[in-house]
């Protein structure tokens, strides 16, 4: 009676083993499904950073502490993890599922009697982000310019991870591409004599990668990406105002041959 | 020498590449890529599909054969592969990288001096298909209304999986939404009186899923979206055009049953 049981269960588990799949055939055109790496600071400590993301809606692949600069991997790259949320780049939409999170511990942003204080990032938690997207990236064969801050990809949501992180390092180290000094300072100089309109800003962002509407006006929306294009290549000042510096980094930003990588 | 060097200085810069990485702790908060499963005919016999799908540009995680209804594995599920093209779908684009994709060997179509021939699908291939969906549902939990067509993903650019697709056998195994047959002919009767303005269509196709312009015209891209609708829910006759019967189907698959029992 009870081998019957046991012979029963095997079929049973024979069927949900599903169909016979040959597999003598592999095609060449196939890459990783992370198509793109996402960069997020926490907003608060490490402890209240673990448990929100551990046992809470929302999740990511990687969470980089500040003191010490431990990284710990709390979803397998494999799979689907909650961080990025409503967002668009190039026409790719809902990013998550194509996608790999870092976020790291940074208490972002705090209101002051002087206005909006920002903190820095420990440098030796900055290394310890680099060798960590260094390693996505060669894992998973990412291209520069999808290395992305969430206020890249959700600038109306989203200012992580803020004016403070040091993008220009990840440039340094080759892995995004940065705006050529020489020729930004050129530029800037034919945009001082005569400023863009906001179409332009607005065509411009949205060749960058930004989800934006090409209406010509400088309504909040725009300015929200202004800042969020600021935050990350001139944030010395990102009050999402145009001006003939941010219309250089993005002229040559957008040019193929205008940047260092 | 200097060969020996290089690969010496490779091996040191790969190490420098990977930290340590503390595995201590979990997210509950996770699930699988795979979001959607796509499906396609091939349009060209079993030899050429699979030349086309292993060498070329474009490729797919499965391709099932005819006859035999052999199920070929051509990429890794947690891969990407390229089968989606330019897509959309609720939202969500670019499909490829959250979508598994399923080609089915299938001629597509003829065009003769009668008309737009239609190849059927043999019914063991079909077999091997439901059972090949069934399995890739339950491994990665797609929901019953993210089973597609490419050519509701892609309307216009796409008309596979075709209107010979059983979209009903894969509804009667529970895998794919489907309208009550009770419902729809209630609601028939009153769009038959009164037949819903275009722009009507295009929200409730919209609402559906499908990227369809809303500006109340009955435009090219309109009318290929109306058909990749009736080429699945409505496959005796999907000519692209607004009528009853599509209108009763659309709306009864966009209202939830119990919204309606509640009225």
């Amino acid at each position: 009676m009870k081998l019957c049981f046991y012979a029963i269960c095997l079929l049973l588990a024979g069927c949900a083993s599903g169909p016979r799949i040959d597999t003598s055939y592999t095609a060449r055109s196939q890459d990783s499904r992370a198509q793109f790496l996402i960069i997020h600071y926490t907003a608060g400590g490490f402890s209240g950073s673990l448990k929100w993301l551990t046992e809470g809606p929302v999740s990511s692949h990687y969470l980089v502490n500040d003191n010490p600069p431990t990284i710990y991997g709390l979803v397998d790259d494999a799979r689907r993890a909650y961080h990025a949320g409503a967002s668009s780049w190039k026409g790719n939409t809902q990013l998550n599922a194509s996608s790999i999170g870092i976020e790291i511990v940074n208490p972002g942003s705090t209101e002051t009697a002087n206005g909006t204080t920002w903190f820095d990032y420990p440098q030796q938690q900055i290394e310890a982000v680099v060798a960590l997207v260094k390693k996505i990236v060669w894992e998973h064969n990412i291209k520069p310019e999808r290395i992305l801050a969430h206020s890249d990809i959700a600038p109306q949501r989203k200012t992580d991870p803020g004016p403070r992180f040091p993008w220009k390092r990840l440039a340094d180290e080759g892995l995004i591409r940065w705006p050529d000094a020489t020729a930004a300072a050129q530029r800037r100089m034919s945009f001082e004599a005569q400023l863009p309109d906001v179409e332009w800003f607005q065509r411009s962002l949205a060749r960058h990668g930004f989800e934006i509407a090409l209406n010509g006006e400088l309504d909040k929306e725009t300015q929200n990406v202004i800042k969020a294009f600021q935050m990350k290549y001139r944030p010395a000042n990102f009050d999402g105002m145009p001006d003939a510096e941010t219309a250089a980094l993005l002229d040559v930003l957008n040019s193929p041959d205008g940047s260092t990588k | 020498m200097k060969k020996l060097f290089c690969i010496a200085m490779f091996g040191l810069l790969a190490g420098c590449a990977t930290p340590y990485i503390d595995k201590t702790y979990t997210s509950i908060g996770q699930d699988s890529r795979v979001q959607f499963l796509i499906l396609h005919y091939t349009h060209v016999d079993f030899p050429t599909s699979l030349k086309l799908l292993t060498e070329g540009e474009v490729s797919s995680h499965y391709l099932v054969n005819d006859n035999p209804p052999t199920i070929y594995r051509l990429v890794d599920e947690n891969r990407r592969a390229y089968h989606a093209g330019v897509s959309y779908w609720k939202g969500s684009t670019q499909l490829n990288a959250s979508s598994i994709g399923i080609e089915i060997v299938n001629r597509g179509y003829d065009d003769t001096p009668t008309g737009r021939l239609w190849y059927d699908y043999p019914q063991a291939q079909i077999d091997a298909v439901i059972a090949l969906v069934k399995k890739i549902v339950k491994e990665h939990q797609i929901k019953p209304e993210r089973i597609l067509g490419h050519s509701d993903i892609a309307p216009g650019r796409k008309v596979d999986p075709g209107p010979r697709f059983p979209w009903q056998q894969l509804a009667d195994a529970g895998l794919i939404p489907w309208p009550d047959a009770n419902r729809v002919a209630a609601k028939k009767t009153i769009y038959e009186r009164q037949l819903p303005d275009v722009e009507w269509f295009q929200q409730k196709l919209s609402q559906h899923g499908f990227a369809v312009p809303l500006n109340g015209e009955l435009d090219q891209r309109t009318q290929d979206t109306v058909s990749a609708f009736q080429m699945k829910y409505r496959q005796a006759r999907f000519d692209g055009l607004p009528d009853a019967e599509t209108a009763a189907l659309l709306d009864v698959l966009t209202t939830p049953a119990h919204a309606t029992t509640q009225k």
